[in-house]
């Protein structure tokens, strides 16, 4: 048989039930998507051209529950962040793919040029006065951090990687397909081995959807969204049969209405 | 019906460019959503204290002078360059989120630093909190790709933007890119061939030996090679040596710099009164 006679075929695509063969169809194409967008990253505009960029897709259910339940535990760390990782942690769940992006030379490997973006007038020596060092050599091996985020780091680092995912996102856009970039989802995705040369990570989170799971998203997000909604008429409704009229007639036989309503 | 020439169509085309490219950098996404960017297109006559300023410096700095010597053939040419300035303050956070990626504990001490000591360095002021930095660059990034959507060259360049900066832009901000936009052609602001004249093909030789010394070495058993840096590399040997610079080389360097004041002095006056009166 020649291969052109093997492209043939049928796909049946339909976002529900989540994670049905239809769905899954659907979310491979976001899946595609997101590779081009990882693509897009690392073809952005870098201070001197140097490579920096590393890169983790996760998609599948247990995947992103997985990344949605670091958020809500780290939601709990700082105040400033408990709302705002809640709510974000919901959109990872009705996310497709999450493409994670680090910056690998944001502590190793600085630009080493003197600019100022880190420290100001004091140039290079703000970072590595700061650091553990031997020859202008940065020793990364104590990873301990009394912080979240081990810094202090190499600005311009973090400024071209503003640039890489920021492409992604371009790429996303023009896909339109939709997608926001989240410190929060970045930061789960660190605490969870992702990108693993990275100090600094932001995650894209992305959905081929009818609505966006990045904008309207309604108070305590957490606990007033689709899931929580469908997983309630689950619960209620199989009482509701019973108490509502379920129990008082036998449906072979009987009909409460009565005449034309029947 | 109207006849209108290429060039000038291209020129009028640019300037739209640099319209949607602003668009693009204020609506890029943010990871704060606290970022306020200011955008400025700079043309024409307007562009030349920029040019002197870094045309000042491009004597001590090359990526300076390879940045200059585009800015000011194009200027020369009359062609169609445009300057997309985006600046950001980048010196505070009031995010207290405390993530520690500045170096410091707290978003709290990270201000108090900034406030007591920080201040500009050579591209760039600092410190800087990181999350902004981000949105800052995200913004430079969606005006480059908005105008590459139209096939503009376009590239974000540090140079100019602490030019820009240097004589009075932007007095707020603590950073600046200079996305410069066209004029068309091919790859204008890669493989730079306008600026072909202005470096001599020893002054290529020369960066390529300063910046890749390993490639040119010889046999390091000696624990002292020597460097491969002519042909007949064998007769009187050279080395590569490290030391601090020569007070001649420092008078150089201070001197400029005190040219690079001078252009400062003579320009900020009259490119800050734009703000006051704003």
């Amino acid at each position: 048989m020649e291969k052109f006679d093997q492209q043939r075929g049928e796909e049946y695509v339909k976002d529900w039930p989540r994670f049905s063969a239809q769905d899954l169809r659907r979310r491979e194409a976001t899946i595609q998507a997101a590779r081009l967008c990882m693509n897009a990253a690392l073809t952005a505009p870098m201070a001197g051209g140097v490579p920096q960029i590393e890169a983790h897709l996760v998609y599948g259910q247990e995947e992103l529950e997985k990344v949605a339940r670091r958020m809500e535990s780290l939601a709990y760390l700082n105040d400033k962040w408990t709302k705002r990782f809640l709510s974000e942690a919901v959109m990872v769940r009705e996310s497709d793919v999450i493409l994670f992006l680090g910056n690998y030379r944001a502590i190793e490997t600085p630009l080493d040029a003197n600019c100022g973006m880190c420290g100001g007038p004091q140039g290079c020596a703000f970072m590595y006065t700061r650091r553990k060092t031997k020859m202008g050599l940065i020793d990364i091996t104590d990873r301990r951090s009394e912080t979240i985020l081990d810094g202090p780091m190499c600005a311009v680092r973090v400024d071209d990687f503003g640039y890489a995912w920021a492409s992604a996102v371009w790429m996303a856009q023009t896909l339109l397909v939709d997608a926001r970039p989240f410190m929060s989802v970045g930061l789960a995705g660190q605490k969870l081995g992702y990108c693993p040369d990275s100090p600094i990570m932001v995650g894209i989170p992305m959905a081929t959807l009818s609505k966006s799971p990045y904008q309207d998203i309604n108070l305590d997000y957490h606990l007033i969204n689709m899931d929580k909604m469908i997983d309630n008429t689950r619960k209620n409704f199989v009482v509701n049969r019973q108490t509502a009229s379920g129990i008082n007639f036998d449906y072979r036989t009987q009909d409460p209405r009565s005449g034309e309503e029947a | 019906m109207a006849r209108i020439k290429g060039g000038d169509a291209a020129r009028e085309a640019v300037h739209q460019a640099a319209g949607l490219a602003a668009v693009a950098a204020y609506r890029a996404p943010q990871l704060t959503g606290r970022l306020d960017i200011q955008i400025e297109i700079i043309t024409g006559e307007d562009q030349d204290p920029i040019i002197e300023f870094a045309g000042a410096l491009a004597p001590i700095s090359p990526v300076m002078a390879f940045d200059y010597q585009t800015m000011k053939y194009f200027r020369e040419k009359n062609a169609p360059l445009v300057c997309v300035l985006i600046g950001a303050r980048l010196d505070r956070s009031e995010l207290n989120w405390d993530c520690g990626g500045c170096g410091f504990p707290t978003c709290a001490e990270f201000n108090q630093y900034a406030k007591d000591n920080g201040g500009p360095g050579t591209l760039f002021g600092g410190p800087s909190c990181l999350w902004k930095v981000q949105d800052f660059a995200a913004a430079c990034d969606f005006a480059c790709a908005a105008a590459s959507q139209y096939r503009v060259d376009a590239r974000p360049m540090g140079t100019i933007g602490a030019a820009c900066g240097g004589v009075g832009y932007q007095p707020e901000c603590t950073s600046r890119i200079a996305v410069l936009l066209g004029p068309p052609g091919d790859f204008i602001f890669f493989s730079r061939r306008q600026n072909r004249d202005a470096f001599p093909i020893e002054q290529h030789i020369q960066s390529l030996l300063r910046t890749s010394p390993t490639h040119w070495q010889a046999f390091p058993g000696s624990t002292k090679p020597c460097l491969k840096a002519k042909d007949d590399w064998w007769n009187e040997m050279e080395y590569v040596k490290w030391e601090p610079m020569s007070d001649a080389e420092m008078g150089f360097v201070n001197e400029t710099m005190g040219k690079v004041q001078q252009v400062a002095m003579k320009h900020v006056p009259n490119i800050t009164a734009w703000y006051k009166e704003e």
